[in-house]
């Protein structure tokens, strides 16, 4: 029983002892804040195993005064070798031994090995109680004017592209100033009723007969008076008058030569129609 | 006034029209139609689906004109010769060749009733041509004179299979092509379908009073509403121009969705069409009370009166049922009245 357990623990040991982990650490003393130190080792591969890259150390911020800054690895025939650049942040007041942690990589097989750390003394680079001057800065390097031209004419360019689209958008929506101005039959007609001296009704009636159809949108007739009154109620206190026009307007142009009416009338219904349009009544 | 208004006729019309509206529910336009048809002396095309009542409203319009009767149904095997001759054999055993159903009458025939027009072959539709235009028939060796034949026609739009579309010539010679639809209203419907008056359709003709528009007196009328309803020169100009915008959408300025308007229309706008839609605006006007023409008359007309006789592009006739009413529709919306 007693060999047994020997055996039992014996059995990490052939895995333990196939790896072996080359260190080349960076010198223990004379590092500065913001120096890189480089740390290189070289490890033994198990038997038909290769390095799980992903266990590999992430270069990080390992603590606040400590950054992991590159991670490298080149495998080679049976071994790796890893190359790991720590920075040293430490801002020492006096010469200060400082103790980089160690890490873990780990094998295809499943097998890990600890990558050792190191320690390393820094010391502060100048006497802390030495006051700063201005002469201890470099000097400024030499400065030289940009020219502005191109961006200022690029940028004038760019503001007239801009008021071009938005002009041709408005125009091709129809915003303001290139929104159509609503559509007045009756005061169009109206005018040039006005401006039609001596004319005879016919040719008023027609003028008034064309401005409905605008307004309607279709041509209209007699029998669709009712149906215009729907659609622009506005008209509607004039009813009686329209359905007398176009009554007339039958017997004049349809009929046998009946009644007709006097241009003055027709000039007045258009005057008429033509406020109601314009919301004036 | 008119003199035609002296013989009462107005209130023949009105009653006839109101004693076909009570039988035939929800097709008062169809009615309207058939009986300016009549008042013209057109002869008539009913086109719709089945069983919208096509063949009851001509039968009762039949009855109103009163006068001898007579009808054959379309079938794809009959010849011109069915119309004319019916032979058999008679009771000695001897073939014999009798009148068929449009000499059978005599030259009073009013009506000739052909069912289902677009089943018979055109060859048939042919030997209509001269019965319809001139109103005579050559037929056991000597012509035949049916001075107040008036020939109602219907047929079916839902089957093609062995039907034959009417040739140009025929549909030219209908004066009209009347629509017959399912009625609209929910009620006329309801009302079809469950009261009993309406399925027993002999019953339901024989409800309408006979003659009320007497056949041989309706070629005087005819006649007298064309002499004495007036059709000013605004009208003329009217309808001139809707006639030609029909015939060239493009150059009137016509818009139809979905179409180019100048490649719509091949023809078909003939000379005897104008007259039609001419006699058919009188008549309107006519029922209408007025001894004149108004647009409104045209417009009511219009369709019904020229739509069959426009032949459209091939690339456009499928969409007939759509483009046409568009088309119709655009003349009225643009062509302006009154115009100089």
């Amino acid at each position: 029983m007693k060999v047994l357990t020997f055996l039992f623990l014996l059995l990490p040991l052939p895995a333990l002892a196939q790896i072996e982990v080359g260190v080349e650490n960076p010198r223990e003393y004379g590092w500065w804040l913001g120096d890189m130190l480089e740390q290189r080792l070289v490890v033994t591969l198990p038997e038909g195993a290769t390095l799980d890259t992903a266990s590999l150390p992430r270069p990080r911020s390992v603590t606040y005064w400590l950054d992991l800054v590159e991670v490298e690895a080149r495998e080679r025939e049976g071994e790796v070798e890893i190359t790991l650049i720590w920075q040293n942040f430490y801002s020492a007041l006096e010469p200060s031994r400082r103790e980089v942690p160690s890490s873990f990589i780990r094998f295809s097989d499943g097998t890990e090995a600890r990558l050792p750390g190191f320690t390393f003394v820094t010391s502060p680079i100048r006497p802390i109680l030495a006051p700063s001057t201005p002469d201890q800065l470099q000097p400024d390097p030499d400065y030289r004017l940009v020219s502005t031209r191109l961006n200022i004419l690029g940028f004038g360019l760019s503001a007239t592209g801009l008021m071009l689209s938005v002009g041709l958008l408005a125009f091709h929506q129809a915003w303001w100033p290139f929104h159509r101005r609503a559509a007045r039959p009756f005061t169009r007609a109206a005018r040039h009723i006005a401006s039609m001296r001596g004319a005879d009704a016919g040719a008023l009636r027609q003028v008034l007969h064309r401005a409905f159809d605008a307004a309607f949108g279709r041509v209209l007739i007699s029998a669709e008076l009712g149906r215009f009154l729907d659609d622009r109620p506005q008209f509607r206190s004039l009813e009686t008058r329209l359905a007398r026009f176009f009554e007339t307007s039958n017997d004049a142009f349809f009929g046998r030569g009946g009644s007709q009416d006097l241009p003055g009338e027709i000039a007045a219904l258009a005057r008429d129609l033509a406020a109601l349009e314009r919301g004036r009544r | 006034m008119l003199k035609v208004a002296e013989m009462d006729w107005r209130a023949r019309f009105a009653d006839a029209e109101a004693a076909l509206k009570s039988v035939i529910l929800g097709q008062d336009r169809a009615i309207r139609l058939i009986l300016l048809s009549v008042l013209c002396r057109g002869h008539v095309l009913l086109a719709g689906d089945v069983g919208t009542g096509k063949t009851t409203l001509l039968r009762a319009v039949a009855r109103v004109i009163g006068g001898p009767y007579s009808r054959i149904e379309g079938t794809v095997d009959l010849l011109p010769s069915d119309l004319l001759y019916m032979a058999h054999i008679d009771e000695n055993g001897r073939p014999r060749i009798e009148p068929g159903p449009v000499l059978s009458q005599g030259p009073d025939l009013s009506i000739f009733f052909f069912n289902e027009i677009n089943r018979a072959r055109p060859q048939v539709h042919s030997l209509l041509l001269r019965l319809m235009a001139e109103r005579t028939l050559t037929a056991f060796q000597r012509v035949h004179h049916f001075p107040h034949l008036q020939v109602f026609a219907d047929r079916n739009q839902i089957e093609r299979d062995e039907t034959f579309e009417l040739p140009a010539a025929a549909r030219d010679r209908f004066m009209m092509e009347i629509p017959v639809d399912v009625p609209e209203s929910r009620d006329d419907r309801m009302a079809l379908a469950f009261e009993t008056r309406f399925h027993d359709t002999d019953t339901l003709v024989g409800e309408v009073p006979e003659g009320l528009l007497p056949y041989d007196g309706l070629n005087a009328v005819a006649a007298g509403i064309q002499e004495e309803v007036h059709a000013s020169d605004a009208l003329r100009c009217y309808v001139f121009a809707l006639c030609e915008a029909l015939r060239d959408p493009a150059g009137a300025g016509l818009e139809v969705e979905g179409a180019d308007p100048a490649r719509l229309v091949r023809g078909g706008v003939s000379p005897r069409g104008m007259q039609a839609l001419v006699r058919a605006t009188r008549a309107a006007a006519w029922a209408a009370g007025r001894d004149v023409v108004l647009p409104e008359d045209v417009r009511s007309v219009f369709a019904p009166v020229m739509a069959h006789r426009v032949f459209l592009t091939p690339a456009a006739e499928p969409r007939r049922e759509r483009l046409l009413p568009a088309l119709i529709s655009a003349a009225f919306d643009k062509i302006p009245v009154p115009a100089s």
